[in-house]
């Protein structure tokens, strides 16, 4: 399992820029022993909540766990101050996906009638 | 200090910074948890983000108290103790 964690460690420039974010802006250095403390502090973040998450899905009986369960994973662990902002977040993010996908769409309706108008015209150039 | 809500707001804007499938992986260590939600995957994420930045202010402010001014993992572990929010940590890092 160890050899496991180990290979899942993050990137080491993302650990510090986020770590660097929450400094703001002062002339504290981090060591790496601190960066590695942090990402494992991380990966144990993770696994805690989605443990968690994934009990409540498992008894609403369901095998996908969702962001409510996440969001109910937060709130039993005492992390509540974050899901109004992920909430917001999420929103976000589901229509940036929404408008990505319609403006995907209406490429290729626009390229399927652009296909048409050639056939017109080459018909009409013989 | 810019707040939690803060930096989550402005990073839903820019985007998540940790990849999301190394968060998948982690999740995945637990044969439990089967199947999850994408959506499941990005609020995952970026809770983690602010998550480092929580432990990262904690630990600063260790730091300032024995008037360091290098981040060491010591004023990490020093915060976990100190902070029940942090309990979940204990005995991850032997």
């Amino acid at each position: 399992m160890s050899d496991e964690i180990d290979d899942l460690s993050f990137p080491n420039a993302v650990i510090t820029r986020l770590m660097n974010e929450a400094l703001d802006g002062s002339t504290t250095t981090i060591s790496k022993e601190a960066r590695t403390a942090m990402s494992r502090a991380a990966l144990t973040f993770i696994l805690y909540i989605s443990t968690t998450a994934n009990q409540y899905a498992t008894n609403a009986k369901r095998k996908t766990v969702t962001v409510q369960d996440i969001f109910k994973a937060l709130q039993t662990n005492q992390f509540d101050m974050l899901i109004e902002p992920l909430q917001q977040a999420l929103k976000d993010y589901q229509e940036q996906i929404r408008k990505k996908t319609k403006k995907q769409q209406n490429q290729s309706e626009s390229t399927v009638e652009n296909n048409d108008e050639d056939d017109n015209n080459e018909l009409e150039a013989e | 200090m810019t707040s939690s809500n803060d930096q989550i707001k402005s990073t839903s804007i820019r985007s998540y910074q940790l990849p999301l499938t190394k968060v998948k992986s982690i999740i995945k260590l637990d044969n439990n948890t089967r199947m999850i939600s994408q959506d499941s995957v990005y609020v995952l994420t970026l809770a983690t983000e602010e998550f480092i930045r929580m432990l990262t202010r904690d630990a600063h402010n260790s730091m300032k108290q024995c008037a360091s001014k290098r981040l060491d993992r010591l004023h990490i572990f020093s915060s976990i103790n100190t902070n029940p929010l942090y309990e979940f940590l204990d005995g991850s890092f032997d």
